[in-house]
């Protein structure tokens, strides 16, 4: 070919494709299609829901489960001894009749199984099936990775340690045998634990501790998981799943509450955000996490605007201080950077969904919230007259300091933000040090190589002071080797995670979060807050800080009105 | 009988033979007319170059750093687009990061014309040797390095490249120079083993000829036979291969940017540009779109070329 | 012939176990742990650690790869590290949507391709022909993710033509169908006009239409017959690129098939399914390959004889 021909028509369409498309974009047609706008309120007792699960879950085995997706699912088709207030996210009963019994010495607990409880296929459920689940998640075996919230039960460590390959199986069944789970009767789950733990109770309601049929797992053996065994005693159960694609699950008709208000709940796999955006506007789905990139197309749009709404997390994210190396191991220089860094602005610039953590470490929303904590306020006068107060103030560790992050565009920006703010606040240079996040994470790992300033964030595995001032910052914590000690605080917290009495603990924990936050081994960034869509046929949603799925403390009231 | 137009003496006979022997073109210069003649590779050409231009001189031609991030400029609009968000010192928009798209897009030019070209050299290389020795020496040489060859071609290759990439990116190796020594081994480990299999055929047709009958008569080395005559005779067609690998390799280049394992970030090319797109899509299609285009442009280009050559250098192709 | 495809078949076996080692040796070169999988929660070490003998990926590397291919020959491909079930279970729940996408694509790119380029280069030089060549060359050009997003935002949100979510119902199939054998399509476009275009002009169609047989018969007997050579080995070459076009095609329409399994597996180094579904690929690619070649052979005699 050798005129122009065809080089002519290719572009052309190539330009008329591009045209039309932008044309389409600009302002976009209607975004929802209105239904029953004078539509009643009324519940349809067939209702059924749509909304986005993420990825495939990788297990939805509830002595496995450890991410958002799954535990949702166990949620949904499980229920403990206890459950979570949605407004105060303590612990009250659930399957259990009645408070736990708890010894004077806080180290026996005793639970009681409500009466008439049956299981979804109809088969009644005894104490003999909570203690089969504890058991499990106990069971090295089973190598679930929240194994260890148990480890305050006796024995349980010691069995879940164990190497399978290398022991006997006398060896593992002795050291079952020796672990404090019992049923002593039919109604009666007995926990003995290695010392007091007043924050047991809300460990009941996890997916740890949640029943499961003998008969299950004989018949599923690793696939008990698929619908027609995956057996439980929550207020819906799963009958369908297509692998990767979807999940439906129906109301439970044996859930001692009475039957849940929506009859079906289907859950799809998309896991592009945009995408399921693109699927909301289309009605295809009736909930929306929303990320960042979306706020703007949803603030432009009326209708959009009015359908989101605010979720408390229950994450902070926090830079970290290296407290064993200079010049961090001078308070005054951590808090001296904790407090020139403008929180607010923060969330406004750069954050865009989040709170600005102007408390303690504790977010809004887990029990422990310190929102009158001022330890780590904005105050460029007090942050500079703290490093001036400092025995490093004028030397040469004061010029420049490292901060070290996981290399990603977005927390470079968060990174350089910081920077900036140091500057001018403060006068020290923060130099940004990106690493590839995989050799990031083993970094944090060991004191040793833990980085200068660094940035992490924790979130709540259950609702108690004891997961956040004890687990992440007790001189002992596996999980966050800042190097920071002190040893008033390690027995304060202690002798709050043993005090059976609530206000005294209560209290303890709040001294004790105050004291971190004076100390400053980290200094607090952000709050971990989400918003979502729901249309507006989607009601009696109740939202919690710790929501793996909509509603989660009360699915059972959420319902779609009929449409028009 | 026609008399004689013009006088025939010795002296302008002589002349006239001297120029017919001047005018005689070798095939590269009867291609080069072809190609010249063909006007859609000639712009294709011109694209081209354009490109590498570009490329070379991304960094004065670029308004801004490509790897400027401002938080406050996100998502600005060019000029066709949203006035509400437009920001004139940007004259294609900015994407999600606040980051030019402009300055981004020429400074991507680099990484695919270097993606393009570099591994298309060393394929080349590699591909040529093997099937020069293979169609050469035959026998049990032509025999191990075919089977070779053979395993190599039935690796699928955007599946091996995805793997190898993934594997390797973390590693010392491909830490250096944001992966892109990785990327053309990986590109050209998987590639070469096409051109080698063209070699060795157009090797094994021409192995028979008189030219290379005769260079063996008068006592050539076999080196001498592979480089002076057996590989110029076997280059069009390889060329014209050659030319057609450029775009699929700058196309494999985006597709691993958009499985997430191409070039390590912050640098920016069209194929990354286009998958960080695809999250804002719903607010504007700019920053996906214009990237897109401009892969499509160079790609158009290269086949144009290729197509161009295929018909300048193919005797046979006389329209 | 039957010598040739047994010797065939026999160098698939070598090739495979090639493919395996190679695989083996990647996906086991990429630092980190497989169970370290949650950035947000990482586990301390020693629980790693714990996780990784329980799995035996903490063996020496040769002994792994030694126990894989025993357990290969026994058609037994392990369990997935991530996921809580076994590879040839998720191969077996995926594999054939993936299939049944590709199998229709390819079928859709023949119907329209064919047709296409018999007739562009029938009507050469007419307005049909620069029609068909110029969605041929875009189709080859513009990459397949490009149009994907495209079409997904023009088709499913915009005009709302298709639905975005789920998968089975012709709607849910049509859209990605369609993107998919583009690629194919346009490839196979032209290929069937440049081959049939040879075919006319080559001198036994002259003397076809010299004996004064009918158009239609010259073409159908002669032309089409020559042209499906080198059109059959095109065959081979689309499947692997109807495979890996899959794979961004699932990803951006959600299609809950092997290739979108594929992808996300391999940024969580799960060994055992990248290993699995890498050689079922390869294993199909070589099966097409080889079906091309003994097509080849049947088609064309001169082939077999060699």
């Amino acid at each position: 070919m050798t005129t122009l021909g065809p080089i002519r028509a290719p572009l052309a369409l190539l330009v008329v494709a591009a045209l039309l498309l932008a044309a389409c974009q600009g302002g976009g047609p209607t975004t929802t299609n209105p239904i029953g706008q004078i539509g009643s309120d009324q519940p349809d007792p067939n209702g059924e829901l749509i909304t986005n699960l993420g990825s495939e879950p990788d297990t939805i085995d509830p002595h496995k489960a450890s991410f958002v997706g799954e535990i949702a699912v166990v949620m949904s088709v499980f229920e403990g001894l206890m459950t979570l207030d949605p407004k105060t996210l303590r612990p009250v009963p659930a399957a259990a009749a009645k408070d736990p019994d708890v010894t004077p010495d806080g180290k026996q607990w005793k639970f009681t199984v409500r009466d008439g409880l049956k299981f979804s296929d109809g088969s009644p459920l005894t104490a003999k099936d909570f203690e089969r689940g504890f058991l499990r998640t106990c069971d090295p075996r089973t190598a679930g990775d929240y194994a260890f919230v148990l480890y305050v039960v006796a024995g349980c460590e010691k069995w879940n340690t164990m190497d399978v390959r290398k022991a006997s199986a006398a060896e593992l069944d002795a050291a079952k045998r020796a672990v404090g789970i019992k049923a002593v009767d039919e109604k009666t789950l007995q926990l003995d634990l290695i010392e007091p733990a007043a924050y047991f109770g809300s460990i009941a309601y996890m997916w740890v501790g949640m029943p499961v049929k003998q008969e299950s797992l004989d018949k599923g053996g690793e696939r008990w998981t698929e619908p027609a065994t995956y057996i439980g005693n929550g207020p819906f159960k799963l009958t369908s799943w297509k692998h990767n694609e979807s999940m439906v699950f129906e109301r439970n008709e044996h859930y001692w509450r009475g039957p849940a208000k929506l009859k079906k709940w289907t859950r799809v796999m998309l896991n592009e955000g945009a995408v399921a955006f693109a699927a909301y506007r289309n009605n295809e789905i009736d909930t929306l996490g929303v990320s960042a990139e979306d706020l703007r197309t949803i603030e432009s749009d009326n209708e959009l605007r009015s359908q989101m709404r605010d979720v408390a997390g229950s994450c902070t994210y926090y830079i970290g201080f290296n407290s064993s190396r200079p010049p961090m191991d001078d308070p005054n220089v951590r808090i001296a950077f904790a407090r020139s860094f403008d929180r607010d602005g923060y969330i406004r610039d750069i954050q865009k969904i989040g709170a600005a953590a102007n408390g303690g470490f504790i977010p809004p929303g887990i029990p422990g919230y310190d929102k009158d904590d001022t330890a780590q306020r904005f105050d460029p006068a007090a942050a500079k007259a703290a490093l001036a107060k400092s025995k490093y103030s004028g030397q040469a560790e004061l010029r420049s300091v490292k901060f070290t992050y996981a290399s990603s565009s977005r927390t470079k920006t968060r990174v350089e933000w910081l920077q900036q703010q140091w500057k001018n606040n403060l006068g020290v240079e923060a130099i940004p040090d990106p690493v590839d996040s995989t050799a990031y994470t083993q970094l944090v790992k060991k004191l040793e190589t833990t980085p200068l300033m660094f940035i992490l964030g924790w979130c709540a595995d259950f609702p108690d002071q004891q997961n956040w001032l004890t687990t992440v910052f007790h001189s002992t914590s596996t999980v966050a080797k800042t190097g920071w000690k002190n040893a008033k605080y390690d027995e304060l917290v202690r002798q709050a995670d043993r005090e059976s009495d609530k206000a005294k603990r209560d209290q303890m924990y709040l001294d004790a979060s105050r004291m971190l936050s004076a100390e400053a081994p980290a200094a607090w960034l952000y709050y971990v807050t989400g918003k979502i869509m729901i249309k507006p046929w989607v009601k009696g949603v109740t939202t919690t800080a710790l929501d793996s799925v909509l509603g989660q403390f009360r699915m059972w009231e959420v319902y779609v009105t009929k449409k028009g | 009988m026609a008399t004689a137009t013009r006088p025939v003496d010795a002296q302008t006979r002589s002349i006239e033979l001297n120029a017919l022997a001047r005018r005689q073109r070798s095939l590269w210069q009867d291609a080069w007319l072809r190609l010249r003649r063909n006007r859609a590779a000639m712009v294709g050409l011109v694209v081209v170059v354009v490109a590498c231009l570009l490329a070379l001189f991304a960094d004065v031609i670029a308004p801004h750093d490509p790897l400027d991030v401002n938080a406050a400029k996100s998502m600005r609009e060019p000029p066709w687009g949203d006035p509400k968000y437009m920001d004139p010192s940007h004259p294609l928009g900015t994407d999600w990061l606040g980051r030019d798209i402009l300055s981004r897009l020429v400074h991507s030019a680099r990484i695919s014309i270097v993606i393009g070209f570099v591994p298309a050299a060393i394929v080349f290389s590699i591909g040529v040797t093997v099937g020069l020795l293979a169609g050469f020496k035959g026998g049990k040489t032509d025999n191990l390095l075919m089977r070779f060859t053979d395993v190599i071609y039935a690796f699928p290759d955007l599946i091996f490249l995805i793997v190898v990439m993934t594997s390797l990116r973390e590693t010392e190796f491909g830490k250096v120079l944001g992966g892109l020594p990785l990327m053309f081994v990986a590109i050209a480990v998987v590639s070469w083993s096409g051109i080698a299999r063209l070699t060795r055929g157009q090797v094994l047709s021409l192995k028979e000829r008189e030219f290379v009958e005769a260079a063996r008569a008068i006592g050539a080395s076999p080196t001498r036979i592979m480089a002076r005559h057996l590989f110029p005779n076997a280059l069009p067609p390889l060329i014209v291969a050659t030319a057609f690998s450029v775009p699929t390799y700058i196309l494999y280049e985006a597709g691993l940017s958009f499985f997430g394992v191409g070039i390590r970030p912050p640098t920016p090319t069209w194929g990354v540009m286009i998958f960080e797109g695809f999250s804002v899509f719903s607010t504007s299609a700019w920053p996906t779109l214009l990237p897109a285009l401009c892969i499509s442009v160079v790609m158009l280009a290269f086949t144009f070329v290729g197509d161009g050559l295929r018909d300048a250098l193919d005797p046979r192709m006389k329209l | 012939m039957i010598r040739y495809v047994t010797r065939r078949l026999l160098l698939l076996i070598p090739t495979l176990f090639f493919v395996a080692l190679i695989t083996f040796a990647l996906a086991h070169a990429a630092p980190g742990s497989p169970f370290d999988k949650n950035p947000d929660r990482p586990l301390p070490q020693e629980t790693i650690e714990r996780l990784e003998r329980l799995y035996g990926v903490d063996r020496p590397l040769p002994e792994q790869f030694v126990l894989y291919i025993g357990n290969l020959l026994r058609f037994d491909l392990g369990s997935s590290l991530v996921k809580d079930r076994s590879v040839a279970d998720i191969i077996g729940s995926q594999f054939p949507v993936s299939a049944q996408l590709g199998l229709q694509a390819l079928l859709l790119a023949l119907a329209v391709a064919l047709p296409l380029g018999v007739i562009s280069a029938l009507r050469h030089n007419s307005a049909l022909d620069y029609g068909s060549m110029a969605f041929a060359t875009l189709g080859t050009t513009i990459p397949s993710f490009v149009i994907a997003i495209f079409a997904i935002y023009l088709f499913a949100v915009n005009l709302k033509l298709v639905p975005i979510v789920g998968w089975g119902t012709p709607k849910h199939m049509l859209l990605p169908t369609i993107i998919l054998s583009l690629g194919a399509m346009a490839f196979l476009t032209r290929i069937t006009r440049a081959s049939v275009l040879e075919a006319i002009g080559q001198d036994h169609v002259r003397t076809a239409r010299g004996k004064g047989l009918s158009e239609q018969t010259v073409i159908v007997v002669h032309v089409l017959k020559n042209a499906m050579i080198p059109i059959a080995t095109i065959v081979g070459p689309a499947t692997a690129g109807l495979i890996t076009g899959s794979f961004i095609i699932e990803t951006i329409f959600n299609v809950p098939g092997l290739g979108r399994e594929f992808v996300l597996s391999i940024a969580r180094r799960d060994y055992p399914l990248i290993m699995g579904v890498y050689l079922l690929y390869a294993f199909l690619i070589a099966v097409a390959n080889l079906t091309v070649d003994i097509l080849y052979g049947l088609l064309d005699p001169r082939i077999r004889v060699s």
